[in-house]
């Protein structure tokens, strides 16, 4: 087991109201193990991947183990550890990447925020642009100048660069076409053997769910 | 009796130099649901939106073909006539409710307004008749609410309401329940479906879902590249497909009881525009071509004239 979380339960607050949109909420992840995370919009499927990577805080009352050390959920400062260990891949391919920036430049920023630069970082981000299929030609080139597709590989180098263990995909397939999906879907299966990855995958789409998680948490 | 309302002939879009379709036909009947498939870019929109001239003037142009609807060639009507067609003999139901729907109006006097023609004793008997078959329970409440006090599948709903009280003889469903939650997915095409059988109204819908293609159209016609590749019965293209454009798109669609070996990408991109020519566009992406697919003429197959019949653009 590399991730275990006991009764994490969230609960936003605002001038309208109080929702709890989690609550008391287990569940562990083995390695290389793909935990599906199923549910209808508004669910709270989302609001698990941000409280695992620190972005929502937690409720009093929850715990959580990375790798078998304990994570100080309430401490700002123990998710750095986190991050090192689990990162993200978004929805949106064309909201999750700079406009201003080259590829380059996006997928070897988490390497620069983590000291590692020059030659080694450069070196590190074309074999993980290699990793996911795209050319090094690409390299200099802007976000636009690519498909839905090939945008959401960017994101997932972006995500890989630093070597996490855990990688969590927010539906990431689900603003793509369906042709565009099942390679997506092929790249996840890949990158799984190739790095062995485990993956936190979030999905309302059932039928891609059962195609690519081994286990599947539903939340209502 | 000629039942087609709709017949698309060799219609033609360019934008510049750029032909994005190349000579579509089909033709709709009375009161069937008609479905044009395919994956972004491939001209669906584009195609469906010409037919009430909704396209961008200047920069999209009709390079070939005619659009017959009812008796007339909607491309030859003059801006006024095509007033009285389109919202009243055609209408549209687009993506985003949200986005279709003006944030500053009442739900109430955007409602009314698509039925401003009638009788002023009718206008509210119609809308709050359509209401009630389209399941928007409490219309006093919703006629006084603003689009962002509804939720997204009440907001289809009422843009669904607006589209169909006029009385149109054909609705266009763009991507209509893309923006919304998979759950409410089915029951808002339902009432579009009900609506549509109940008010007479023939449907042409746009979608990339195969699955929702499978469930409600009973003709459908797969696009690929600007181009109908098949087209037949609802029936005849998922069980018997014969174009391997749509073998392979049956292929990737995900299912129960599929594994990931199942799904067999399909190797290659989507060609841009750009890159048109004569010859079969799939056949880059294709385990079949060959040479003779380069300068395959593709009017030849006339396709969509068949009433019922199943063709597909491939020579195999």
């Amino acid at each position: 087991m590399i991730l275990n979380v006991q009764n994490l339960s969230v609960t936003f607050r605002s001038k309208g109201g109080v929702v709890q949109p989690l609550k008391n909420i287990c569940f562990s992840l083995d390695s290389g193990e793909i935990l599906g995370l199923a549910g209808e919009s508004g669910s709270g499927k989302s609001t698990i991947a941000n409280a695992l990577v620190g972005l929502v805080p937690w409720d009093p009352g929850g715990s959580y183990e990375l790798f078998g050390e304990k994570v100080n959920p309430y401490k700002k400062k123990s998710f750095a550890f986190v991050r090192r260990k689990v990162q993200m891949a978004f929805q949106d391919p064309y909201s999750s990447l700079n406009p201003r920036n080259t590829i380059f430049e996006i997928v070897a920023t988490p390497l620069l925020a983590n000291g590692i630069s020059g030659a080694n970082a450069a070196e590190k981000t074309k074999k993980m642009l290699d990793l996911v299929g795209l050319a090094s030609a690409d390299l200099n080139k802007f976000p636009h100048a690519f498909s839905g597709g090939q945008r959401q590989r960017i994101g997932l180098a972006r995500a890989l660069v630093l070597e996490p263990k855990i990688l969590i995909c927010d539906e990431i397939t689900s603003a793509l076409d369906v042709s565009v999906q099942a390679q997506i879907l092929h790249l996840l299966n890949d990158l799984r053997k190739e790095l062995n990855l485990s993956m936190i995958f979030i999905s309302h789409d059932v039928a891609v769910m059962e195609i690519i998680a081994d286990k599947i948490l539903r939340l209502k | 009796m000629d039942s087609k309302i709709l017949s698309m002939r060799n219609l033609s879009v360019a934008f510049g130099n750029v032909r994005v379709t190349d000579r579509v036909s089909f033709d709709i009947s009375n009161g069937e649901i008609f479905a044009l498939m395919g994956e972004s870019g491939c001209g669906k929109s584009v195609t469906a939106m010409a037919i009430p001239r909704l396209l961008p003037y200047p920069s999209a142009k009709i390079a070939s073909g005619e659009i017959i609807f009812e008796g007339k060639n909607l491309l030859e009507l003059s801006a006024k006539d095509m007033y009285e067609i389109r919202g009243k003999r055609i209408g549209c139901v687009f993506q985003e409710p949200m986005q279709a729907l003006n944030p500053v109006v009442s739900i109430g006097v955007q409602l009314l307004e698509s039925v401003r023609f009638m009788p002023k004793e009718d206008k509210l008997k119609r809308i709050k008749e359509l209401m009630a078959k389209a399941e928007l329970k409490d219309p006093e409440r919703i006629l006084k609410s603003y689009p962002h006090e509804m939720s997204g599948g009440m907001l289809q709903r009422i843009v669904i309401c607006i589209a169909l009280a006029p009385k149109p003889s054909l609705v266009i469903a763009d991507e209509p329940t893309t923006a919304l939650d998979a759950n409410i997915q089915t029951a808002v095409m339902d009432t579009l479906k009900n609506l549509c059988k109940s008010e007479n109204a023939a449907m042409l819908l746009i979608t990339h879902n195969a699955h929702l293609a499978a469930k409600y159209a009973n003709k459908i016609a797969v696009m690929y590249a600007g181009r109908i590749a098949e087209c037949g019965k609802a029936d005849d293209i998922f069980e018997h497909p014969k174009h391997p454009y749509t073998k392979a798109l049956l292929n990737v669609v995900p299912a129960k009881g599929k594994t990931l070996a199942d799904l067999k990408p399909i190797p290659g991109t989507v060609l841009s525009p750009k890159d048109f020519d004569d010859g079969c566009r799939f056949r880059f992406r294709c385990e079949f071509a060959k040479e003779e697919c380069k300068k395959l003429g593709y009017g030849v197959l006339g396709m969509g004239y068949g009433e019922n019949e199943h063709r597909s653009s491939c020579i195999f």
